[in-house]
């Protein structure tokens, strides 16, 4: 049937060489379909595909059509992350990765520590005191003997990190911390002012003496 | 052009009695629209100038804000609104009205019906309009892109409609061939989607407004059915219909047409949302739109699949007609803009688009690429049948068709380039956004020569739907004068003296 051309005005002989469109003139024929092709089959597998594709990301993306759900932005981690607030966030981002890098190891990542080995940095009472001075010692210089955190006895050794890691580094860490709201911590930013003073101040000690916790004790945590 | 089948044979009378309607010449079909058809031409053409020379402001504005600015109905934003809705509501919609009803009559086989109350439908649009319009200027705009038209105008428009349109269904209804052709299912849709989406879209921001962001969503939804669904599907109809009849050949394959036409019926009419993507809206609306916006590529890729091969080995005729001219251009920005809407879509390209010229660039190539070149050349077309003689200066239409190609191209390129470097620019944190604006200072002064070619070519075609009214007026008035002028013979009657 479709093949069938639409009648012209039956008074009009085949087409005329010209198109006459801006004056009248003999009436081109009624325009008709033809069925040279039909919708390629490829088109239509690659239709169905896409088909698919998008009501994976209609899911994936879609709140599941919940209308509380909204369009995600940036998490405000990586917006900090990019676009630092302040020296202090400078220093939580920077401090992350220390602390990812050099610590994790034995504190574990979530601050917890391991029972009988590792004292927690979570909730430490070490850690959350009102100045950084005895942990930057720490730190710098490593610590052994028994240590009592938070009422739970330890006793092992940490490692010495002066050579490692520079003033920054150090604040970045403590800072990370110290400050680190997921474990519950919400102390106050340490600088590399404070470290660089320690730092210089503890040099005659001589590389690799560690702290004890009493020796620790006689310091006071603020200057 | 011989049938591959032989007619039916004249059946047995046994036969069920209803006769198959019979198609009804040509001419006849012309002179049922004349009247209904070029009351709605006239008005279009003069919002087509009149949107022009708006546009025109608007375009300057935008890159020399000071002109006329003591003026609060002369500021861009009252003249740039006025100007897309010139557009918009009085060329595009009033020409497309005008195409609609006279190719449902021919496709039809059938005269149109409705003449008076087409015309009556067409003035009381025509009013609502400069009434929403002279309140645009005055200040009345509601504050939501594309649904500037106060409250008090938008229902005349709708009023209006619905004594026109419905027209063009009745006169579908009595149609001659069961199986109705590819330009039919465009217009049908048109015609049915407009109402529905221009009342639910001032419903659900003017007169029952939604809360919050929502009327922004539906404001996206509006605009994004407005240019698919009534202009762009507009413009189809008219691609469809002229490029088979100028070259001759016929749409290769019915198949393929009908599988697009459903894709950017479903998808193109969802992927609204597009618009505002990362914005505060639910996160369903946004990857919903996002992936439609993806699928409508399939629609696109039909309408490029057939009108490419339609126009093959057909170049002499792009030589010679106008019309076809206008129309191949329609078909190219079509799958231009209609493929770089749906990249558009990806979130990663938004990133750099969004809030850029890009937007307001894509919806150029739309409004005036599409729906405008397309309708244009559909005019082109029709007037002569209408009055029954040709335009009075062929050249005038040659000379428009590159004022308008030549526009509507600067205008797209500049847009677009204009909108990455602008997008690029906003990404860079060292440039503060005064810095971001200047540099796309020269984009905007493109825009402006662009509008210039445009309206240029608006005043040639007007001018020449003028002489050519005009002469049709004395052609028709001559015999009349003369009778009156004449002295009344006093001898026997000249009919009598002839043997
Ligand atoms: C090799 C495992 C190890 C690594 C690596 C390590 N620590 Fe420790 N850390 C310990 C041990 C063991 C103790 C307890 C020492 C003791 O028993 O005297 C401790 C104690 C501490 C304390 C005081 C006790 C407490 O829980 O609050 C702090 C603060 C501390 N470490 C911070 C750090 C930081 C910051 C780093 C990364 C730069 C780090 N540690 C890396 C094993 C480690």
């Amino acid at each position: 049937m479709s093949l069938e051309p639409r009648s012209t005005t039956s008074s009009h002989p085949a087409p005329p060489a010209t198109v006459p469109d801006l004056v009248p003139g003999p009436e081109p024929a009624e325009p008709r379909t033809g069925t040279a092709f039909y919708t390629p089959i490829w088109l239509v597998a690659v239709f169905g595909a896409a088909l698919y594709w998008a009501t994976l990301y209609v899911d994936r993306h879609g709140g599941g059509f919940n209308p509380m759900v909204f369009t995600p932005g940036e998490l405000l981690a990586d917006v900090e992350a990019r676009v630092p607030r302040s020296e202090a966030d400078v220093l939580l981002a920077k401090g992350r990765q220390v602390y990812n890098t050099y610590c994790s190891a034995c504190h574990q990542p979530n601050g917890r520590g391991t029972p009988g080995q590792f004292p927690p940095l979570a909730g430490s009472d070490w850690v959350l005191t009102e100045g950084p001075n005895r942990i930057i010692r720490i730190v710098l210089d490593g610590m052994q003997g028994p240590i009592t955190v938070n009422g739970v006895e330890f006793n092992n050794a940490m490692l010495p990190w002066r050579e490692q890691l520079t003033d920054e580094d150090i604040a970045a860490v403590l800072t990370f911390i110290r400050g680190n709201k997921d474990w519950g911590n919400n102390a106050g930013p340490v600088s590399p002012a404070q470290v660089k003073v320690i730092r210089d101040a503890t040099a005659a000690r001589g590389t690799f003496t560690p702290w004890t916790a009493a020796e620790l004790l006689t310091i006071p945590v603020k200057d | 052009m011989s049938s591959p089948q032989s007619p039916p044979p004249t059946a047995p009378a046994a036969a069920p009695p209803a006769p198959r309607p019979v198609r009804v010449p040509v001419e006849a079909i012309d002179r049922s629209c004349r009247w209904p058809v070029l009351v709605l031409v006239v008005l279009a053409a003069g919002w087509l100038v009149v949107a022009g020379a708006l546009a025109v402001l608007a375009a300057i504005k935008l890159h020399a804000p000071g002109m006329l600015a003591q003026h609060a109905w002369l500021t861009y934003g009252r003249v740039q609104p006025a100007a897309w809705n010139a557009f918009v509501f009085g060329f595009a919609s009033l020409a497309g009205l005008a195409m609609a009803l006279w190719m449902t009559a021919r496709l039809s086989g059938a005269p149109l019906r409705g003449g008076g109350v087409i015309i009556l439908g067409a003035l009381v649009w025509h009013a609502g309009l400069k009434i929403g319009l002279l309140g645009i200027l005055a200040g009345d705009a509601t504050g939501l892109e594309g649904l500037e038209l106060p409250p008090y105008a938008s229902p005349l428009l709708l009023g209006g409609y619905l004594l026109m349109a419905p027209w063009a269904l009745l006169t579908f209804a009595r149609r001659v061939e069961a199986e109705a052709y590819v330009s039919q299912w465009h217009l049908i849709a048109a015609l049915l989607v407009f109402p529905w989406v221009f009342a639910a879209a001032h419903l659900a921001t003017n007169f029952l407004p939604l809360r919050g962001v929502l009327q922004a969503a539906a404001q996206a939804w509006y605009l994004q059915n407005l240019q698919v669904l009534w202009l762009g599907f507009l413009g189809l109809a008219a691609i469809f219909y002229f490029a088979p009849k100028l070259t001759g050949n016929p749409v290769p394959s019915r198949s393929l047409a009908l599988f697009g036409f459903w894709v950017l019926t479903i998808f193109g009419s969802l992927a609204g949302q597009v618009r505002y993507a990362g914005g505060p809206f639910p996160a369903w609306m946004s990857s919903v739109a996002a992936a439609a916006g993806v699928l409508t590529l399939f629609g696109v890729y039909a309408v490029a699949v057939n009108g490419a091969r339609l126009g093959r080995g057909a170049a002499g005729r792009f030589r010679e007609s106008v019309v076809l001219r206008f129309i191949a251009l329609a078909w190219l920005v079509f799958v231009g803009a209609g493929a770089l809407a749906a990249l558009n879509s990806l979130l990663g390209v938004r990133q750099l688009t969004q809030f850029t010229l890009v937007t307001p660039g894509l919806d150029y190539l739309w409004t005036q690429g599409v729906a405008g070149l397309a309708l244009l050349g559909a005019l082109y077309y029709l007037v002569p049948r209408l009055l029954g003689q040709g335009w009075p200066v062929a050249g005038l239409a040659r000379a428009h068709f590159y004022l308008a190609a030549t526009g509507i191209l600067v205008l797209a390129a500049a847009f677009l380039v204009g909108g990455l470097a602008h997008g690029a620019a906003l990404k860079d944190p060292q440039l503060g956004f005064i810095l971001v604006v200047k540099r796309y200072l020269p984009f905007a002064a493109t825009g402006t020569l662009a509008h210039l070619l445009w309206l240029g070519g608006a005043l040639l075609f007007v001018l020449n739907l003028v002489l050519a009214l005009v002469r049709c007026f004395q052609q028709a008035a001559r015999p009349v004068w003369q009778a009156w002028w004449t002295p009344q013979p006093t001898g026997p009657q000249p009919a009598e003296v002839k043997p």
